[in-house]
């Protein structure tokens, strides 16, 4: 007769499970207070992640959601470019979208973790850089139809050796970005975290014994899975499909590209089939396949238990099934930088879309994509610096739930409020730009029982000559709006539109580098979110609380919800 | 006033520290240096007549009456929770607010973020001030506080008609670069008052005078919502304090760990948010001021959260990043990182089937299963109660023994029936995860900020602090635990303890060069002469005026500052070079990097103005009387492997040390001295935990070291 497996007390496998993921929380405090960039310290763009030999991922904290689930592609990749000789103080780099990467300018950094000898963990960052070269503003090219044209593509290399930096790799990158102190500077930080989750580690399986430990990461990993199987085994069996297109370009005839989804439910699996999208196209749009899973990952987590720990066990029952070189799933040479904002948005708008129809009662109304402006880069006149700023004044709004309106003015969706926009006057400080108006739109909020967020009107002036601003379309057509369910209705179109200082009124109808002339404003106005239900039963109360602070006008009060006259006369 | 403590009637004067908590209000009475505690049940909707029934209560532990305790009183220091409480849901007046044209959403928008980004079933925030309340003004500054359009004056008798109209007895006036010249918020102030009588205005620049347009908007709203209650409520309790016979001067406690006279306190309500809390860190330092010891880890742990600080070098820390009730709150405050585990958190499993523990409460009603109160989940203090940590007699309230049954049957229904495991085991595992989360919690606040806690002793206050401090310590390999003898009335102790803290700040622009340090100067004096006047008008002359000056300096470009301390003796000379060489030197031990290369920015230059007050010796030291106490008895405790008989203190002289495993019972709080552990008790009766084999005065030294 064979031994009783060994077992352990659930309460060491919960302490040891805690710490794993406290240990993640530590090295993402090293990357706040050591990283030197605002995307990483200020917007905490970064994920931190702890592997077992496997690797399998144990733990994780994900400091914005699109980076959620994103990080083991990265890791096997790494891992096995690092094969059988890895040594104690060795750390590992790529940033390759074809090799387990969201996109360029994420650089995900590993190290080993040793225990008497072994190698028995991976301690992984990833985070978004300043800069990654190429013929980019901020990291982004709209004209770039090839990787080659959005920056340093870099596959997995050896970062450090025996803890000593392999200095040929830092000087290579060192001179193929705009901001080498900072690239480099960030660097050091995610060398730095892993080092000290390493630490910790060690320090765990000296307390509890690798045994131990080991027996709790099997316990650990084998009750995520069960929780996340009897999550997907209450939602009903069946094949929910939803197509969700792209703002731009156009193709053949009047189509656009899409996101296809054949989202399969069967019994405790769930398969999130994308082989339908179209086929990868010649615009930074392409979704990598960590991308495409991660988006899935957080569109159906939101929706059944947004705490639920991530780990490998959690994903095991999340099928992600792509065709190579799809918007889906990009294949060399597809450029791919804008995938982790648009092709997370609309990927997410796929899934609950299919969700929707599975579990009306769960699934949200849609959200707005993301603002026009993204990136803003030039010379400042006055202080006579370059500056580099993001404008993130022009969020949508967030789409309705059963019993609860959308938050206005959120988002972008791979963020879902996770990232925060500059203050009025440091943006002011930082870049020669004034802000005319930043104020919700009335009855851009789609519609419903529950109604969506509002969007934001934006109108900023440009007070230096030559300003360079990315302007990215998002929702700007009916069917790339934020689409209401169970009754509700989308939320408002996105438009935006230049006007010279000269007088002329210039709509932005594609993505485009704009650069402004001095005087010039540019004026975005993005999506509400999409309604709940029929906006006819929404509570009056409600609705007259909604007209008197200017979110819904008196005249929708009335076509729309059905006020009579009457009650918004008492107003 | 406050400096002179004056003796009335011959007779020792009292000084009186209070602090309302949710659960209960805490009364520390110093006659002389000599101590006496009381606790109170806190009375929510008249807070007053639970502070009078606190301090009825104390003059009966002092033998005498109200009146006479209060004629005998010249100083009440008061921590308070009505502005607290109001925002966490409480009722707010109604406010308008004035802003920048084009902006009117910034309050609302949040910056567009929200903490709990996967959580997308979610209710928007309830918004401080409505939007159809928020009105604009159409002036305009530039970066460089320059007038980019004057306000008209159409648009300032339209505001003033929409404030008439919106009917509201409080304004806040917030606009775009204020800080850096607020002529357009006072001229709207002035319009307010001089067409609207009784109207109050307040302007977002005096609040505060830091560059944040959203930090700023929010701060001023919150004080224009929260000064009014403060005003009310210190009104109503100083009559009834003066009706009962106190003549002496009533001071409150801020969210900086100072104190501020009732006027101050109440026109500047946003200050005081923390009021209480934000003194327990001061509290902690005290207790080991007398041993050299001057940066430590405090830990207050009550009925609903462990809150953990961290003092470096005598001083708290202090953050203007606060965000509490949801709400941005950018002045000084003490920096207290808090986690839902205290006495009232439920034990539940998790979707996985692991034992958690919060981020649910029992809170005070229906509380805890084993208060036989309607309480049917089990509570950390439930699983205490199993586990024999607390003696279900000693604990007894309004005459009922704490129900352990209770307890074992809370426990088994939210526990043990899923995972088979007994109630003992499923306490056990709630106690060591609880203990591992608070663990966690001081990381945050250590490690995670790269500080060693093995150099740092960890004090302990609060009724369930002591039943998990040893083992928390000896998660993180701690030496030294001290229980300060207040240490369950932490904050009303700290506010004994603390001084008057005023701060003033003023916006600096430009880069750091030779050529600016004349207006840095100038801008000094100014600072420094408001603050002398300030302090001087309290009552605070020569020895007991006390200012320390910050510079914020920060690389051209950047978002956070560092801010230097600048000695007065320095800032009649200031020297370019020599202040750039110490900020690049402090950024690097920051934030781990510098850049000697960059241009420095000047940020702002502030004061914190102290005025001394006198406060009670507290004796520390070990007193060369040894030898160990006799135990009152014996309780059953559960190790994980069954229970087991260990002995019970409820005395331990100072000098004399109790070898673990044992409890030490005191009359509010319960101390498990764990195997391998000692209980020290030192002369002002704290009892210090560290590693039995060795002596106390060993492991202080070592701290020094």
């Amino acid at each position: 007769m064979a031994d009783a497996p060994p077992t352990i007390d659930p309460v060491d496998a919960a302490l040891v499970a805690n710490r794993f993921e406290g240990i993640t929380r530590e090295m993402g405090a090293i990357l706040l207070r050591s990283a030197r960039s605002p995307v990483f310290a200020q917007n905490r763009d970064f994920v931190t992640a702890v592997f077992d030999a496997g690797p399998r991922m144990i733990a994780q904290t994900a400091y914005i959601p699109v980076l959620l689930g994103s990080m083991p592609y990265a890791m096997e990749a790494l891992r096995d470019f690092a094969g059988d000789d890895v040594r104690p103080g060795d750390a590992y780099l790529l940033n390759d979208p074809y090799h387990g990467n969201n996109h360029l300018p994420d650089m995900a950094v590993a190290a080993p973790v040793f225990i008497d000898g072994t190698l028995r963990y991976w301690v992984a960052t990833k985070g978004h850089h300043a800069d990654i070269g190429g013929a980019s503003v901020g990291g982004y090219n709209p004209s770039a139809t090839t990787i080659w044209e959005e920056g340093l593509r870099i596959p997995p290399v050896t970062l450090q050796r025996g803890g000593e930096n392999v200095a040929s790799v830092w000087s290579l990158i060192g001179a193929n970005v705009r901001l080498p102190d900072l690239v480099l500077g960030d660097l050091e930080a995610q060398v730095g975290a892993c080092a000290v989750g390493g630490r910790a580690i060690a320090e765990v399986a000296g307390r509890f014994g690798f045994d131990t430990v080991a027996l709790a990461t099997e316990e650990q990993l084998a009750r995520s899975e069960a929780a996340v199987r009897s999550l997907v085994e209450a939602l009903p069996d069946g094949v929910y499909s939803s197509r969700r297109l792209l703002d731009w370009p156009p193709l053949d005839g009047d189509d656009r590209p899409a996101i296809a989804l054949r989202l399969v439910i069967d019994g405790d699996r769930i398969v999130f089939d994308y082989g339908g999208s179209s086929e990868q196209i010649a615009m930074y749009y392409n979704s990598t396949f960590a991308n495409t899973a991660a988006s899935s990952y957080i569109a159906l987590l939101s929706v059944l238990d947004p705490d639920i720990p991530v780990d490998a066990g959690a994903l095991a029952p999340l099928e992600i099934a792509t065709r190579e070189a799809t918007l889906a799933h990009a294949a060399q040479p597809a450029p791919s930088t804008m995938c982790t904002t648009v092709t997370c948005a609309v990927v997410v708008e796929a899934v609950w879309t299919a969700l929707a129809q599975a579990v009306p009662d769960l699934a949200p109304a849609l959200w707005a994509r993301r603002g026009f402006a993204g990136v803003s880069t030039g010379f400042d006149a006055e202080s006579q610096l370059p500056f580099a700023v993001i404008h993130h004044f022009g969020k949508g709004g967030a789409g309705a739930t059963n019993g609860h309106d959308g938050w206005h003015h959120l988002g972008p969706v791979g963020s879902m409020g996770g990232s925060r926009s500059p203050d009025p006057e440091l943006f002011e400080l930082r870049s020669p730009h004034r802000i005319l108006r930043c104020e919700l739109m009335t009855d851009s909020a789609g519609p419903g029982q529950w109604r969506g967020g509002a969007g934001t009107h934006y109108a900023v002036e440009f007070l230096s000559e030559g300003s360079a601003v990315v302007l990215e379309p998002s929702g700007m057509w009916e069917d790339t709006a934020p689409e209401g369910v169970s009754g509700g209705r989308s939320g408002s179109v996105a438009r935006a539109w230049v006007e010279t200082a000269g007088g002329e009124t210039i709509p932005v109808t594609e993505p485009v580098i704009h650069r402004g002339r001095t005087g010039d404003v540019l004026v975005t106005e993005s999506c509400g979110g999409g309604g709940y239900g029929d906006p006819r039963r929404r509570d009056h109360g409600r609705v007259l609380a909604d007209v008197r602070e200017g979110i819904v006008s008196p005249e929708a009060a009335t076509a729309v919800y059905g006020l009579d006259a009457g009650a918004l006369g008492h107003q | 006033m406050a400096s002179g403590d004056r003796a009335a009637h011959g007779v020792e004067p009292l000084r009186i520290a209070i602090d309302v908590g949710g659960t209960f209000t805490d009364v520390v009475v110093a006659e002389g240096d000599r101590l006496t505690e009381t606790k109170a049940l806190t009375t929510h909707g008249d807070y007053a007549a639970g502070v009078l029934e606190g301090l009825r209560s104390a003059a009966g532990e002092l033998g005498t009456g109200l009146r006479p305790l209060l004629e005998r009183t010249t100083r009440i220091v008061h921590g308070t929770t009505v502005t607290t409480n109001a925002l966490l849901g409480g009722s707010l007046p109604r406010v308008a607010l004035v802003v920048t044209e084009g902006l009117r959403d910034t309050l609302g928008m949040r910056r567009g973020a929200r903490d709990t980004p996967l959580w997308i079933r979610r209710d928007p925030p309830e918004v401080l001030v409505p939007r159809s309340r928020i009105f604009e003004l159409d002036g305009r500054m530039d970066r460089r506080g320059q007038v980019v359009r004057e306000p008209t004056g159409e648009r300032l008798a339209a505001i003033v008609e929409a404030v008439r109209a919106a009917d509201v007895a409080v304004v806040g006036v917030s606009l775009m670069f204020s800080f850096l010249d607020p002529a357009h918020e006072r001229l709207v102030a002035r319009h307010l008052t001089d067409a609207l009588g009784g109207l109050k205005v307040y302007t977002s620049a005096a609040v505060l005078t830091r560059m944040g347009y959203f930090e700023r908007t929010s701060t001023v709203a919150i004080n224009a919502a929260v000064s009014p209650l403060l005003e009310a409520y210190l009104d109503s309790l100083g009559d009834a304090l003066e009706r009962e016979g106190f003549g002496g001067s009533l001071l409150v406690l801020q969210s900086n760990g100072g104190a501020a006279p009732p006027g101050h306190a109440s026109s500047n309500g946003v200050y005081g948010v923390l009021s209480g809390p934000s003194v327990g860190p001061v509290a902690g330092v005290t207790t080991v001021a007398a041993h050299g010891i001057r940066s430590i880890i405090s830990a207050d742990m009550g009925g609903t959260s462990f809150d953990v600080s961290l003092v470096r070098d005598g001083a708290p820390t202090i953050t203007a990043e606060s965000v509490i009730a949801g709400h941005r709150i950018a002045v000084s405050t003490v920096e207290i990182h808090a986690i839902g585990a205290g006495g009232g958190s439920l034990v539940s499993l998790d979707r996985r089937g692991y034992v958690q523990v919060g981020p649910g409460s029992a809170g005070s009603e229906p509380g805890p299963a084993c208060y036989a109160r309607g309480g049917k989940l089990p509570t950390v203090t439930d699983a205490n109660v199993i586990l024999g940590h607390l003696d279900p007699e000693a604990l007894a309230i309004d005459g009922h023994a704490l129900d352990r049954e209770a307890a074992r049957a809370a426990m088994s229904r939210a526990v043990c029936g899923p995972t088979g495991m007994t109630p003992e085991d499923a306490a056990h595992g709630a106690y060591r995860l609880v203990n591992a989360a608070m663990a966690d919690a001081i990381r945050e606040v250590s490690v995670r900020r790269g500080h060693d806690p093995r150099l740092l002793p960890l004090v302990v206050g609060g009724g369930a602090g002591p039943l998990h401090v040893a083992a928390i310590a000896a998660d993180l390999e701690i030496p030294l635990v001290v229980v300060p003898r207040l240490g369950p009335t932490y904050c009303a102790f700290g506010g004994l303890v603390t001084d008057l803290r005023y701060e003033f700040s003023a916006a600096l622009t430009g880069t750091l060069a030779p050529g600016a340090t004349p207006a840095v100067e100038a801008c000094a004096r100014d600072l420094e002469g408001t603050a002398r006047e300030t302090l001087a008008a309290e009552g605070f002359a020569g020895e007991r005026q006390s200012l320390a000056f910050t510079l914020a300096l920060r690389y051209r470009g950047q978002f956070h500052d560092v801010g230097l301390d600048l000695p007065p003796e320095e800032l009649a000379d200031l020297d370019a070079d020599r202040l750039a060489e110490r900020f690049h030197a402090a950024h690097l031990r920051q934030n781990g990097h510098c850049d000697p290369r960059l241009p420095v920015e000047l940020v702002s230059l502030g004061v914190v103005a102290t005025g001394v007050l006198d406060k009670p010796r507290l004796d520390v030291g070990v007193p060369e009387r040894s030898g160990t106490p006799r135990p009152a008895g014996t309780r059953a405790l559960y190790g994980g492997d069954g229970f087991s008989d260990v002995p019970v203190y409820d005395r331990v002289e100072p000098g004399q040390r109790v070898e673990g495993p044992a409890v030490v019972q005191w009359p509010h709080t319960t101390i498990l001295v764990p195997e391998a552990s000692a209980a020290t008790a030192e002369e002002a009766g704290n009892l210090c935990l560290h590693a039995a084999a060795e002596a106390l005065g060993d492991v202080v030294g070592r701290l020094h070291g």
